[in-house]
């Protein structure tokens, strides 16, 4: 008995030897295939070719040359437009091969550069941007009012004047009318309710798109807080702000994500404090002007680190300072006009819901002739970049022959898609600038 | 295991120590019984002792015997007529000693299992295929498994090596009919059984009945020939205990081989770049398929590697007892198996198994226990158990399978890389193979077969010598269950895209769900009686007369509501009973007639015309009887011409989903609602005037062995004729207003071929001895009559075809340009066809070709030709046994997903052999080299989604499934050593066993006895075992 046992402990340890050599095989296969190459610094990084020649962004861009390395994070991608360079995002590499993902640039033919460690390496080559521009329907059918949860297709919204863009195309849209918070995934192709009861407002995200406030817009200003970890079920953190008696539209965090500013009706400026409620501090009680309207939208500029707001009734942009002490004007101010110009000549129609992309450029609702603009940070030019003057419509398509039904809440993902609540329109759009 | 094993040897020790302590000086008394393996008293032993001539005795009436004042260490010899004499060494005094001589058998008594009982070899005029219980021993995967190439008659094919599902589909001469059943019948020690549930090391005997005269006693159930296994039973003498342990490494020995990413993509592009459409993949696509840069959204994926093991293992036990005396004998075994499915499981994902484990436990006990003298009881139990394990998703496991010749190595990678599983198919709402494995949940297959047999037979030489009776009694209980737990235990996601930071874009697809349970169960319940007289007499020295009149009932009653055509249907019992009757006469072992007659009944006719009577006659001469053909032919030591007629009843009827229909004659009324309100409306229109069908057998073989018994030849021919088939009546016209064709005896078929074996033996030396065998088996057969209506063309009809012909266009190769086109008929299948696609003969001349050109091809995917040759060498304790298997005349086709390229667009693996440019047809336009045009090329030009033109059965994808194997090879060292027999082991026995080792064929892609088209099939198994057989 005992011998057969040995004698299995013997097959069983011979088989093993066996496997463990054949394995070895071809582990040492493995390794002398793949030749690691690490970059070399005394030896020219070189670019000799990339595919494909032209494509717009997030195109699937592939660069061959020499001497890469495989260090992500030594390796840089640089497309270059008329202004300036775009980093490209990196997603693999070996040391002959980088494939990145084209960035935003301005169109045309621009040039590509790759930087590794200190050195880098270019090519005459050169990558023919193109822009895709579309206006498309996320949720609702254009001036149906309706509270209906399900699908995208059969979902009905009611008037959004607050809209959180959480990337992936998930959203969360405040309704007014129906006081309702709901939450859209179009990748599950599905529109919810999160919470009843609550007339809330243009919420702040924090960068990480994890955590979102939003105010009550009637006094007492209720203030609630939703966390991703929680699957955005809301969670009361203040039953009133003391020190703003106006209306409120929107709240938005500045970079310490530790405080919650607004501005209310009445051109209160000042801020909450996420982790001790109480603590209010009006900054500067008399921030702009007041203008005749309730709506007044508030947007957070990490770039200019500073705040911008509407005022719908005033036609025009402010910019405020962190502390709310320096109150500028900052576009429009120009009467009632649509007028595309450097910001200061340019004119609004009753601006309302705003925000601000990855570059740090303005986007502005002009609420009563349905249109986008865009106020560009380093020219600062003011352009219209979607919708039809004076049309009061659903039509999709490319963004200069859309158009809107009172568009009033706006807010950009970190991929720079737009995405647009209407008020009595009663749809979520998405514009993709790209 | 090893448990039981220590404890059985402890208890060897032990007995020994008491038999040394017994140990007397001076002389001692030996006192016991003399029987024989039967138990029966043998009286008029000699008896002597070695070193003294004076002392000895002879055994009483009662085979008792006393020898007193022997020396001690003296030894005692035991010698009988008809007897292997035996000797004793004794060293203690002994009372009540157990003495067992053998029985001398010689070629000329060696008996034969036939119909309801034994007879002598020598005797026996019916075609009869025995195999040496020996060669059941080695470790295939069942009983089964065993038999295709091994017994002649036999042609038995293999679909599949998963564990629990990897037995052999057998048929006793090929397909005789193509009604109802064309299955033999199995018997386990007489009553109806599974084979598959036998442990090998329980088999006794193992015989093949071929012909109508070794059947006809069956009645109706015998028709296809009959399987007949009886199993060991006690023998007088002290406890033997055998052990056998099989250590098995199995692994696939053949997979479809599939292509990876990079030639996948290539292949895609060229598929829709060749018929003028936009390529799948873009130059950057195809470099990130080669680089391996974004695992995420251009894999390239084995799923294979994935899921399959390399290896896994099989291991089998049997541990047995048997021993007994003159009142009673014994016989105990019990054995467990244990086969590991190939799958790799991830462990991680789950605390259950999910791999398609399969054990099985076996009981059994044969107690005989003689009541009287002449009154013997015999009962037996047995029961298997068996588990079955495998994931919860689908009915069986074949989805394990196919989605592996699906899903392809580009569709997605096992996990995005923030660690989502991934989902794939359109919509992305299929499951990986991984996830189907891993994720789905799990289910356990119990099944439980019990079967108790009690029989009691007397001798009644009080009324008259050789005359005796037998009673059998069988109760057998099925039960299965199926615990399902299924779940979907992780969701899945296909991703979109990525986002301008690079992170990945994912949509759900497949919602996880929680687990949900789900069981179902299942009894049947059989009954078998069974009564018969038997009588056996020789007159005179030269007249052998036997007679035996047999009587059974069976009744098999199941839970199914399934089972038969309609559900009420399983409340009632279904039974079988007959009577039936044999005689036979042999004048001096020369002239051998043989008559058999079944009378059997059937509830599928009307009551008074159940009955039908099917006789059988048989005959044989063995001139070598004869003193002439002794003296002047010595080179034949043996030679038998045998021949049979008979017939064969069979009544079953199934319908097209396969289920027994019953009552047939029997017309049902339903009452229904229409227009005209509620009527009452035929829904069944009963037969009257059915019969039986029959089987009508004739055989003619001969045994020989000539010089000096060396050669062995046994070779039958042999004609089945089928009538009266059953099939449903089609050729009625609509004017009739039948409700339902209704079943008629209608179709014919005939069958014929030869089957045989020759074995040679020599005994080279001293120590060495080599044995050659070989055996074939060749069948054919031929539709006479099928009821068939819509002809259009002669070829189109079932009728002058053999059964199961695969039918198809004729292809005359590819297209060679597009004049070669515009001068053949018009191909319909589908418009654009070009060069490089296939083209047909136009069977009918018709100018164009279409469905009307199928024409019956060549085989079926049953093989006509069965062999198996083995060699065995035994060189002192050493023996070597090679056994090779084959078919041929046996052909499919192959297609479908994982074969045909593209079929389905993005779904559906590309062989690996389509990436070599010499076996697909190319344009020059494309490729920019005109050899690429190869007309010769095993696959035609590409398509990118279906093709109905070339992905259709035809001459050009038929695979000729022939093959030769090397089934079996082994070396074995027999151990018998003092040392051994100190601890009480009278031998062992080591064995290494290669099973499958090596196929030559023509497929080459899987194993073509599994006649995949696709090779989506759990693989045949090769199997490295290590054996060990200890007898105590």
């Amino acid at each position: 008995m005992n011998n057969y046992f040995k004698m299995t402990r013997t097959y069983i340890r011979y088989a093993l030897l066996l496997f463990v050599i054949i394995l070895s095989i071809f582990a040492c296969k493995r390794e002398t295939m793949e030749t690691v190459s690490t970059y070399d610094p005394n030896s020219p990084v070189q670019v000799a070719t990339f595919m494909p020649d032209s494509g717009g962004i997030r195109t699937k861009f592939i660069i061959k040359g020499s001497n890469f390395g495989t260090d992500k994070s030594l390796v840089k991608v640089y497309f270059t437009d008329n202004e300036k360079d775009r980093q490209a995002t990196i997603v693999g590499l070996d040391n002959e091969t980088i494939y990145c993902l084209v960035p935003k640039q301005a169109s045309g033919m621009n040039t590509v550069k790759v930087a590794v460690g200190t050195g880098s390496g270019t090519i005459t080559k050169t990558f023919l941007y193109i822009v895709a521009e579309s206006v498309s329907n996320i949720v609702g059918v254009s001036g149906a009012a309706g509270s209906i949860n399900g699908s995208l297709a059969d979902g009905r919204i009611q008037r959004t004047f607050g809209l959180a863009a959480l990337n992936n195309d998930e959203l969360i849209s405040f309704e007014t009318l129906s006081n309702a918070v709901r939450y859209i995934s179009v990748a599950d192709n599905k529109i919810s309710t999160l919470q009843t009861g609550f007339d809330g407002t243009q919420p702040a995200l924090n960068a990480a798109k994890t955590k979102m406030y939003s105010i009550g817009r009637a006094v007492p200003h209720k203030v609630f807080a939703y966390d991703k970890n929680s699957l955005w079920q809301p969670q009361i953190i203040a039953a009133q702000i003391p020190g703003s008696t106006g209306i409120i539209f929107a709240t938005a965090l500045d970079n310490t994500e530790e405080w919650l500013y607004f501005r209310d009706k009445n051109g209160v400026f000042g801020r909450l404090e996420i982790a001790k409620p109480t603590n209010v501090q009006i900054l500067n009680p008399t921030c702009g002007n007041v203008g005749n309207t309730d709506y007044s939208f508030l947007t957070y500029s990490k770039q200019d680190d500073c705040f911008f707001f509407t005022v719908q009734s005033l036609n025009g942009v402010y910019k405020v300072s962190k502390d709310g002490k320096t109150v500028e004007e900052y576009a429009g101010f120009n009467g009632l006009g649509r007028l595309d110009a450097p910001r200061r000549e340019a004119s609004f129609n009753s601006p309302a819901g705003i925000s601000i992309d990855s570059e740090g450029n303005l986007y502005v609702l002009d609420s009563n002739t349905n249109l986008v603009r865009k106020i560009n940070r380093t020219s600062g030019y003011v352009s219209t970049i979607a919708g039809t003057a004076g049309v009061f419509g659903g039509a999709n398509g490319p963004p200069l022959q859309s158009s809107f039904n009172y568009p009033y809440s706006i807010n950009i993902d970190n991929s720079d898609n737009i995405f647009i609540g209407e008020s009595w329109g009663c749809t979520i759009r998405k514009l993709a600038i790209e | 295991m090893k448990k039981i094993l220590y404890l059985i040897l402890t208890y060897l020790f032990a007995s020994l120590n008491v038999a040394l302590y017994a140990q007397d000086t001076g002389k001692i008394t030996i006192a016991g019984t003399v029987m024989d393996e039967g138990g029966r008293e043998l009286p008029g032993v000699s008896i002597s002792v070695k070193s003294n001539s004076k002392q000895g005795t002879t055994s009483d009436l009662d085979g008792r015997f006393r020898l007193q004042n022997v020396d001690i260490n003296s030894v005692i010899n035991f010698t009988f007529i008809g007897y292997e004499s035996y000797s004793l060494t004794v060293s203690a005094s002994k009372e009540k000693i157990k003495i067992v001589l053998k029985e001398k058998v010689g070629d000329f008594d060696e008996v034969q299992v036939v119909s309801l009982g034994k007879q002598r070899k020598i005797t026996t005029t019916g075609a009869i295929s025995t195999i040496n219980v020996k060669e059941l021993q080695v470790p295939a995967t069942s009983l089964s498994n065993m038999l295709g190439g091994r017994v002649p008659g036999i042609v038995a094919v293999t679909r599949s090596g998963e564990p629990g599902s990897d037995f052999s589909e057998f048929w006793v001469r090929g397909i005789s009919t193509f009604g109802a059943s064309s299955s033999a019948l199995i018997l386990v020690d007489g009553v109806e059984g599974n084979m598959n549930n036998i442990d090998p090391s329980d088999i006794e005997s193992f015989s093949v009945l071929k012909d109508a005269s070794a059947t006809a006693v069956y009645g109706v159930r015998g028709a296809n020939g009959v399987v007949v296994i009886t199993t060991k039973r006690g023998k007088a003498g002290s406890l033997k205990l055998n052990f056998k342990v099989n250590s098995t490494l199995t692994h696939s020995a053949r997979m479809p081989e599939y292509a990876d990413a990079y030639d996948y993509a290539q292949l895609a592009n060229e598929a829709r770049t060749v018929r003028g459409l936009n390529p799948v993949y873009t130059p950057v696509e195809l470099e990130l398929f080669k680089t391996g840069l974004d695992p995420d959204l251009y894999p390239n994926t084995n799923w294979r590697e994935l899921i399959l093991k390399d290896y896994s293992r099989y291991d089998q036990y049997n541990l047995n007892i048997s021993g007994g005396g003159t009142s009673a004998r014994y016989y105990m075994s019990l054995g467990y198996l244990n086969k590991e499915g190939i799958f790799n499981q991830d462990k991680s994902a789950n605390k259950y198994d999910v791999n398609t484990n399969y054990k099985k436990y076996n009981f059994r006990a044969n107690v005989d226990v003689d009541l009287t003298k002449t009154t013997k009881l015999a009962l037996n139990l047995d029961d298997a158990i068996s588990l079955q394990n495998s994931p919860a998703f689908g009915t069986d496991n074949r989805f394990l399978w196919s989605v592996q010749s699906i899903v392809t190595p580009v569709n997605i990678p096992l996990r995005y890389s923030n660690g989502q599983l991934a989902a794939f198919g359109s919509g992305g709402t299929s499951l990986s193979p991984y996830a189907l494995l891993n994720y789905t949940g799990f289910k356990k297959t119990n099944d439980n077969t019990v079967n108790a047999k009690l029989s009691l037979e007397q001798d009644l030489k009080f009324l008259t010598p050789g005359l005796t009776a037998r009673g059998l009694f069988s109760w057998t209980y099925y039960g299965t269950n199926t615990a399902t737990h299924g779940k979907i235990g992780e969701a899945a996601y296909v991703a979109t895209g990525r986002a301008n930071d690079g992170t990945l874009i994912t949509n759900r697809t497949i919602l996880s769900s929680d687990a949900g349970y789900l069981q179902s169960s299942l009894i049947t319940r059989q009954m078998y009686m069974e009564s018969q007289i038997n009588y056996s007499r020789l007159f005179n020295g030269a007249h052998n007369v036997t007679g035996l009149v047999h009587v059974y009932r069976q009744e098999d009653i199941t839970s199914d509501v399934n089972a038969y055509e309609s559900a009420y249907m399983s409340i009632i019992p279904l039974r079988y009973q007959a009577i039936s009757g044999r005689a036979t006469y042999s004048y001096k072992d020369t002239y051998l007639l043989e008559a058999n007659v079944g009378y059997s009944g059937s509830e599928n006719f009307r009551p008074g015309e159940q009955y039908g009577l099917f006789p059988a006659l048989s005959a044989g001469w063995i001139p070598t009887q004869y003193d002439w053909v002794k003296k002047n032919m010595p080179f034949i030591d043996y030679f038998k011409i045998r021949g049979s007629w008979g017939k064969v009843g069979n009544a079953k009827i199934t319908n097209n989903d396969g289920k027994l229909v019953r009552f047939p004659y029997q017309t049902i009324l339903t009452a229904s609602g229409n227009d005209w309100g509620t009527t009452i409306a035929e829904t069944k229109v009963g037969t009257s005037g059915l019969k039986w069908q029959t089987s009508t057998k004739y055989d003619v073989g001969i045994d020989v062995k000539f010089f000096r018994n060396k050669f062995d030849l046994t070779v039958d021919g042999f004609l089945t004729k089928a009538d009266d088939i059953y099939q449903q009546r089609l050729t009625i016209p609509d004017e009739v207003g039948a409700a339902q064709a209704p079943y008629l005896n209608v179709g014919s078929m005939k069958s014929w071929g030869a089957d045989g074996n020759l074995t040679y033996f020599e005994t080279l030396g001293k120590d060495v001895t080599l044995t050659l065998k070989g055996n074939f088996t060749f069948s054919r057969n031929k539709v006479t009559h099928w009821e068939q209506t819509g002809i259009s063309y002669p070829y189109q009809s079932f009728t002058d075809v053999p059964f199961g012909v695969q039918r198809g266009l004729i292809a005359l190769g590819l297209f060679k340009d597009d004049a070669d086109i515009a001068n053949s008929p018009i191909q319909t299948f589908m418009t654009g066809y070009r060069p490089g696609d296939i083209k047909y003969r136009d069977i009918n001349g018709d100018g164009v070709v279409n469905t009307d050109d199928i024409v019956p091809l060549d085989y079926s995917n049953v093989p006509r030709v069965i062999y198996g040759f083995a060699t065995a060498v035994s060189w002192k304790k050493w023996s070597f046994n090679v056994f090779f298997t084959g078919q041929s005349q046996v052909s499919y086709f192959l297609g479908g997903s994982g074969y045909y390229p593209f079929q389905a667009g993005a779904n559906g693996n590309i062989l690996n052999i389509l990436a070599n440019q010499s076996n697909r047809w190319t344009p020059v336009s494309y490729s920019g080299d005109s050899g690429t045009e190869n007309p010769n090329a095993r696959f035609p030009r590409l398509t990118y989604g279906e093709n109905a033109n070339n992905n259709r059965s035809s001459t050009f994808w038929s695979a000729d499934a022939s093959f030769l194997r090397l089934k079996n090879a082994e070396i074995s060292y027999r151990w018998e050593s003092d040392l051994l027999k100190r601890y009480g082991v009278s031998s062992a026995t080591f064995s290494v066993v290669g099973d499958n080792l090596a196929v030559w064929d023509k497929v080459k892609l899987w194993d073509p006895e599994q006649a995949s088209s696709n090779g989506a099939v759990y693989p045949l198994q090769r199997m490295y075992t290590l054996q060990m057989f200890v007898s105590f």
